[in-house]
């Protein structure tokens, strides 16, 4: 955590008040929710649901945040961890391991994030937590409750998608 | 990108560069999330703090101490106000100015609504609305008060509808001449 991340927590901690507060979201959320969109497919409601009971439960433990990693970081894995259990709490677990021929839609609009977003949820996540938010296979597996095996092979499927689809806007045909 | 071996390769390093890597909440997001807080007890009520001398209310001050009071925020006359407590309302560092001139608008009545809703309830207050200042002048309007004691002035504070905006509101006590 760097001088100015410590400043704004332990002013929010010692101060509790809305400016204190403010000046943490201000600086926290834009990144944190493009990463709650991302993980909700984009779908906005979910992402707004999942960062607002991201930033409760940071409120409530950063008193006992020591800063041995980025505070970006940090909240970032509170609110992987709200959007895990906001699937299991409306009964959705994600196959482990989807059906390598499963068809899967080709985003219509080419629009860049709706690329990601039209990945298979499973692939999704694996792709957004290591090849956009830097998470290694062994912190994702901790984090999805997978083996790293699994998250290095959905890895791959996601990155053949994307290749596809990148290859397709071109006319280009990966084989 | 990540830590590990397993790089992804240029295609897709070049792909990953063109997303965009923030979005902004919806605006009225961080509101929800202060007062989801605040019902949690993990955000204080708002800080109530000395203002300087603002020589720019004294005259809304003088017009009360003459017994005449105005009401550029609500429309129901009522007898003068004796208020006890002034209540300036502050845009500071974490204000969120009104995005257009309909928006400003919008503001305005909401607050005259706000203290209209609390006249129904007979609480004695009156309102009025500054033009901007000079440079460095934060001060955008007034409420003026008259209850029994600081903690009734300051609930009917935190009630604002200003703190929704980022702003503050600093309670001062009237001195009686």
């Amino acid at each position: 955590m760097d001088a100015d991340e410590r400043t704004l927590v332990a002013d929010y901690v010692s101060r509790r008040d809305e400016a204190s507060f403010h000046r943490l979201y201000e600086r926290c959320s834009p990144r944190l929710y493009m990463l709650a969109l991302r993980l909700a497919g984009g779908r906005v409601a979910d992402a707004e649901d999942i960062l607002q009971e991201a930033w409760i439960r940071a409120c409530q433990g950063i008193a006992s945040f020591r800063g041995d990693s980025k505070l970006q970081t940090w909240l970032s894995g509170i609110l992987i961890n709200c959007w895990r259990e906001r699937l299991r709490a409306a009964g959705i677990e994600l196959p482990l391991d989807q059906a390598s021929d499963e068809p899967v839609s080709v985003p219509a609009d080419g629009a860049l994030e709706s690329l990601v977003n039209a990945l298979p949820a499973r692939c999704r996540e694996v792709l957004i937590l290591h090849d956009l938010e830097g998470y290694t296979h062994e912190e994702i597996g901790r984090a999805l409750n997978i083996a790293p095996g699994t998250s290095k092979h959905q890895l791959f499927r996601a990155r053949q998608l994307l290749r596809g689809w990148l290859g397709d806007a071109r006319g280009v045909t990966h084989v | 990108m990540s830590s590990d071996d397993d790089k992804p390769d240029a295609e897709l390093v070049a792909f990953y560069h063109r997303l965009p890597r923030e979005a902004p909440p919806p605006a009225a997001h961080e509101t929800r999330v202060a007062a989801a807080l605040r019902s949690r007890g993990l955000l204080t009520k708002p800080a109530y703090r000395s203002l300087p001398l603002l020589a720019r209310i004294a005259a809304a001050i003088a017009l009360f101490v003459s017994g005449f009071a105005v009401h550029a925020l609500t429309s129901t006359p009522t007898t003068p106000l004796d208020p006890r407590y002034v209540l300036f309302v502050e845009n500071g560092p974490t204000y969120r100015p009104a995005s257009s001139p309909a928006e400003a608008k919008r503001r305005v009545g909401e607050y005259g609504d706000w203290a209209r809703r609390l006249r129904a309830k007979g609480v004695a207050i009156s309102g009025l609305k500054l033009k901007p200042g000079e440079k460095g002048d934060a001060v955008s309007g007034v409420f003026m008060v008259d209850v029994p004691d600081r903690s009734a002035a300051e609930a009917i504070a935190a009630g604002s509808p200003h703190w929704r905006y980022g702003g503050t509101i600093v309670v001062r006590e009237v001195e009686k001449l």
